[in-house]
Parts: structure tokens; sequence; C-alpha cells
């Protein structure tokens, strides 16, 4: 039972109380009907009390973006976030930074947890919060769910396995998505630095293999929204040797894949552009990782015909560990971050959006990776945070 | 209360305390897996990763790793139990702790901080060096002795540095007049050109830089801590006693205070 209580007193019983004093004063039939009156209005009470008539986070009045730069985004983190005010106050926050566009991640394994039956409830959360800020959102598709796997007793595998066979499963979600966000959400990632072999499920790379996915998925997504911008690759910045077993150098990647025929089943390229410790202006080199290695990339799919495909910086950046090997210093990266910024707007028209890992995580990770992000768990901007929103808002630094 | 059940309670509490003290003296001790394998074996092994020097690094002529974490290493060596053998064990950072917790070595020397979200997976010593925040002004600046000198002052920091990101810090930075600087050693040349009356850096920054230039001087304790610490497993509690009583030692006769004029 329900018993609502002010002050450590029980209302039922303090009306109760009030009541009998008014039957001993009038007496009556009025008081019967006071009586009943009572009743409901406390039971009205109490089911409000027990379930709001609105969100306890809503969302707002519609918000702009003000930026000088259209192309300035992040990679938020909100899959893991929980609470509803967290998920909305972060992406204030993002606006407030003066950044369009985000990046979120999707994972398929959340939102379909058996086949042909999903729950968007998280998913509208983030993305009617992130549309309410005026920010275009950009999703990241992944994460193979348990039943779209082999059975972990003979074969154990690990969330990024996806085999041939289930391609048209994937690609079912990616078209369920789109549809259900038409309108919402109209770019889409296919996948996550498939050249890599832990995000390869483990196995040996195979830029064919995922030419085929994306050739899967594309005729699926353009269905259901003929809209949606479908991006391939976004393949990791990698130096790896021919016959790494861990993964494949991203140039090489890229031209195979294309080869395969990626270029025609994808509407742009995601890239991963990390700066390691070296300037944004740092010439590219296909022996460096760079901000610039990026250009690279716009060559190689130019060589191969497709130099009408956009290019989204989907995740890059620099860290600024005190440890980390490939960090650089706090002010170096809010300079590196702004001259990257200015240079996707400036000097790369193929470049739609330059998308920066990562806005805020949901937990420290206590690593060097919580050097990469522009505002504490618990909404404390960083210097770097206020570097960029002053370069957003045009003042001067 | 009568006197008898006084008595009667004394005598009752001295008999439990008697209780629990035979069962101590006869429970057997506690077994510490690794410390029981470190005397079996005659050899420790620890984890570091050289790439922050002077704690840790490799010498360029000679190949080999050296700094104030290897030398603390050797001494502890040396002190922990006769005949004792070291095995260094080098692991990048971000691998440090999981390369403990998996038990590729027995406990970490590698200018790793004190860290309280980590005391559930991992047991840390006594601190050996603090690498906090610490006020520095120029040898010529006599009316600086203490953190409130500086109020109203113009105080050279890094841009960016850590208390402008964690609200727990930035209490001591209330009015402090800060200049910043792309670098740390940038806000100590601006201290030592006269720029700025003070200057806040870590620790390490500080002590490398009047190794190498004259003319500044440190101002007290740290004002902020940052205490490198040695974690171990928490099942290798005696092997953490032993590694207290050795760095307690050191505290004592010195050994850490020469370690650092050694480094820096």
């Amino acid at each position: 039972m329900l018993v609502l209580q002010i002050g450590g007193i029980p209302v039922v019983k303090g009306c109760a109380l009030l009541y009998n004093r008014s039957v001993r004063k009038d007496g009556g039939r009025l008081h019967n009907l006071r009586r009943h009156g009572v009743r409901v209005a406390l039971l009205l009470l109490a089911l409000l009390a027990g379930t709001p008539i609105f969100p306890l986070v809503a969302l707002g009045p519609q918000q702009t973006v003000h930026s000088i730069n259209p192309k300035l985004g992040v990679h938020t983190r909100l899959t893991d976030e929980v609470e509803p005010w967290k998920i909305k106050r972060t992406l204030e926050m993002v606006r407030e930074m003066g950044a369009s566009w985000i990046v979120e991640y999707f994972p398929w394994a959340y939102y379909e947890p058996a086949p042909g039956s999903f729950d968007w409830t998280h998913a509208d959360l983030v993305v009617d919060h992130a549309r309410r800020q005026g920010l275009t959102v950009v999703a990241r598709l992944g994460f193979v769910p348990q039943w779209a796997r082999p059975d972990p007793a003979e074969w154990p595998t690990t969330f990024t396995y996806l085999d041939r066979e289930h391609y048209a499963a994937f690609a079912a979600y990616v078209a369920a998505f789109v549809e259900h966000f038409r309108g919402r959400v109209d770019h889409v990632i296919i996948w996550n630095e498939p050249n890599l072999s832990l995000e390869w499920g483990y196995r040996p790379v195979d830029p064919q293999g995922y030419a085929e996915l994306l050739s899967v998925v594309y005729p699926q997504a353009k269905a259901a929204n003929p809209d949606v911008i479908v991006l391939g690759g976004a393949l990791a910045a990698t130096l790896a040797p021919v016959g790494d077993p861990e993964g494949m150098n991203d140039l090489d990647y890229l031209r195979r894949m294309l080869e395969a025929g990626a270029g025609e089943a994808m509407d742009g390229l995601a890239v991963h552009a990390y700066g390691w410790d070296r300037p944004a202006d740092a010439p590219p080199d296909p022996a460096v990782v760079n901000w610039r290695r990026t250009e690279l990339l716009h060559e190689l799919l130019t060589e191969a015909g497709y130099g009408h495909l956009p290019i989204y910086v989907t995740e890059g950046g620099w860290n600024d560990h005190p440890r980390w090997t490939k960090a650089v210093s706090p002010a170096a990266r809010a300079a590196f971050t702004i001259r990257a910024y200015e240079m996707a707007l400036q000097d790369w028209p193929w470049c739609r959006a330059a998308i920066l890992w990562a806005f805020r995580y949901p937990r420290p990770a206590n690593t060097y990776q919580d050097y990469f992000t522009f505002v504490t768990t618990d909404f404390t901007p960083k210097p770097i945070y206020y570097a960029v929103q002053q370069y957003a808002h045009g003042e001067e630094p | 209360m009568s006197k008898r059940w006084w008595i009667g309670l004394a005598a009752g509490a001295m008999l439990l305390g008697a209780a629990l003290w035979f069962l101590l003296r006869t429970l057997p001790e506690g077994v510490d897996p690794t410390w029981e394998r470190i005397v079996a074996t005659g050899e420790w092994r620890v984890c570091t990763d050289p790439s922050w020097p002077p704690f840790e690094f490799v010498d360029e002529e000679t190949g080999q790793m050296v700094g104030f974490d290897l030398d603390l290493a050797r001494l502890l060596t040396e002190r922990l139990t006769p005949g004792l053998r070291l095995r260094l064990v080098t692991v990048g950072f971000d691998g440090l702790y999981d390369a403990l917790l998996a038990g590729r070595c027995d406990a970490v020397l590698s200018a790793l901080p004190y860290e309280e979200l980590r005391v559930e997976d991992v047991s840390y010593s006594v601190a050996y060096f603090n690498a906090g925040l610490v006020l520095l002004t120029r040898w010529d600046e006599a009316d600086i002795g203490e953190l409130k000198d500086v109020r109203d002052r113009v105080v050279g920091v890094e841009w960016g540095f850590v208390p402008e990101g964690d609200p727990r810090q930035k209490e001591f930075l209330r009015n402090l007049e800060l200049r910043r600087y792309d670098t740390a050693e940038a806000a100590l040349d601006a201290l030592r050109n006269g720029e700025v009356d003070a200057a806040i850096v870590d620790h390490i920054t500080a002590l490398t830089y009047l190794g190498a230039h004259d003319g500044l001087r440190l101002v007290g304790e740290p004002i902020y801590d940052v205490n490198y610490v040695i974690p171990v497993r928490p099942e290798s509690f005696r092997l953490l006693q032993e590694i207290n009583r050795v760095l307690l030692e050191m505290r004592r006769d010195g050994t850490l205070e020469m370690l650092q004029e050694r480094w820096f």
C-alpha cells in the first residue's frame, strides 16, 4: 500500500483526522460526499506520485548550434549512459561548445535482442535529445548479437564476429534502423575498423569480405530510406606491415576494398584521423600516422574513380596524457585540434564533417583514453572544451 | 549493579581475551602465495614501462634500462630478503596493471601514482616520491615563503594543467593571477625572466629544471600530492609488508633522498 508522507507524517492518516473532526462538527450527507471526495483526491494524488504524467527529463525547446565551423563535431559515448539527464546534459554541452555533428554507437545486440524483435527506447532517447539540441547524428552500427553468432559452446566468438551467413541479418538490422530513424538519423557507418583483426572477430582481416558486407547492406538500407547516407570504411589508421596478424595498413585495405567493389556500395568514406604526437599541419606520408593521412585516403578514392565520394572524419584528434608515448601537451592538443577543424573547413572541400574522439565517457577508463575527452565524466569542461568553444564562437583566444 | 556482577564480567572478559590470544597463537599464519614463490625461487619480477625519464628509460648508449625506479628496484631487491634476484618485465604503460593482475609480475615500479579507484584490485605500498604540484620562485623573492604569499600576484602555469580540469584541485588556485604558458618549462623560463612572480608546476619538471638552471628555488612542500607508489596483488600481503618495511627504512636513512639527488 502506498502511504504518502509529508515531513514524516502520513498524509492519509492526517486527512482522516481532519475528516473526523469535520463530521463531529457538521454531520450529515454532505460529509459523506466530502469523505468520498477526500478519498478520490487521495487516490489521484497517490497515482500522480507513482506515475509522473510528464517525462522527468523533458526534451526542452528546440535549440540551434552557433558555430563558425559547420563541420565541427565530436564522438559521444551515450550507448552505455543510462540516466536521461546525463544524456541531455552531454548533448547540451556538445551544442554549447559549438559542435554540430555527433557520432554515436547503436549496437545491434542492444536493439535487436532476438531476431526481428526491436526495442528502440534508448536509441530514441539519445536521438531525440540530440536533434532537440540541433545536432546531426551519424550512427555507427555494429556489435553482433549472440543469436547471429555460432553456438559459444562449440565456437566462442566476440561481438565483432559476423560470418557471411549472417550478413543478411545485419543488413535487416540496418534497414530497420534507417527506417525507424528516417528523417532523424540519415547517416550510418557500416562496421568499425574492419582492417583490425580484433574488430573482425579475431580473424584475418578481409577487404573483400567487408566489400561484400557493404554490397549486402547498401541496397537494403537504401530501400528502407532512400535519403540515408551509407558510410563505409571507418578504417583504423595503422602502419601494420604486410602479413601482420593484427591488421592491415589502412591505405592497402582501402585500395583492396575498392577493387572488390566497395565504392559502389557506399555514399561516403568514414575516416579515423588521429594525429598522435604530430601537429595537424604535418605533411601526409604513407609511412606516418597523422591528421593529414586523410588526404592520402582521399587521393586513393580519386585514383580508383571515386573522388566524388565525400569523406567524413568520424573519429580522430589528439591525446594529452602525461605518460602515453603518442600524447602531446594540453596546449598542443588544443592548438592542433582547432587547426584540424579549421583545415577541414577551409582546405578539404571533400570533407563533410570532422568529428573527433571523444566528448565524454560515462565512466572513467582509468587509462590514457581518459585524456582524449573534452569533458570529464562529472561534466567538468577541460581547458580544450573552452578553447574549441572560443574558436567555434569566433572569439579571440 | 552488584560488585559480584562486575567481578564476573571482568573475569569473563579476561577469559575471552585469553581464549582469543590462544587461538591467534595456534592458528596457522596466512599464506601469501607471491611471497612463498619469491622465497622459493629467489627471484621477484617487477613490471615497468621504460618510457618516462628520469624514472625509467632506455639509455641510448648502453641499451640498458635505467632511472630512479630501476635503482629503487635494485635497492629493494638487496634489502627484501638475502640473495634475492630481480627480473624486470617490460610492459606498455596501459598494460601495467593488467600484467600485475595476470601474474606476469609481482609488483609494478613505474612511477605509478596512487589511484583511489583501483584499491579494490590492488594494494599499494607507502609513497616513495611525491610528483605533485610545487610552487617555485626566484632566489631574490624573499617575501614568498608559502602559497598564501602569492595571492594577487602573477603566477605562471602550464596551459591546461591538471587543476584547471579538476574541481577538487581548483580551490588553491583562488586569488592567484594565473598566466598560462604552453609548457611547464616555459612557465619556469618566464619566472627566471621576471615575467611572473612565481610558478606552479609538477615536481618532476621543477626538479629537472632546477638541475639545469639556477636562480630559482622551491617554496615549501608540494601544494598538491601525487604520490608514486608500488602496487601488488591484494593477496601479496607479506610482499607488501616487506616492501613497506624497506621503503620506510629508505625514508629514514636518506636512500630515497639520495636517489632523488642522483636523478634530478
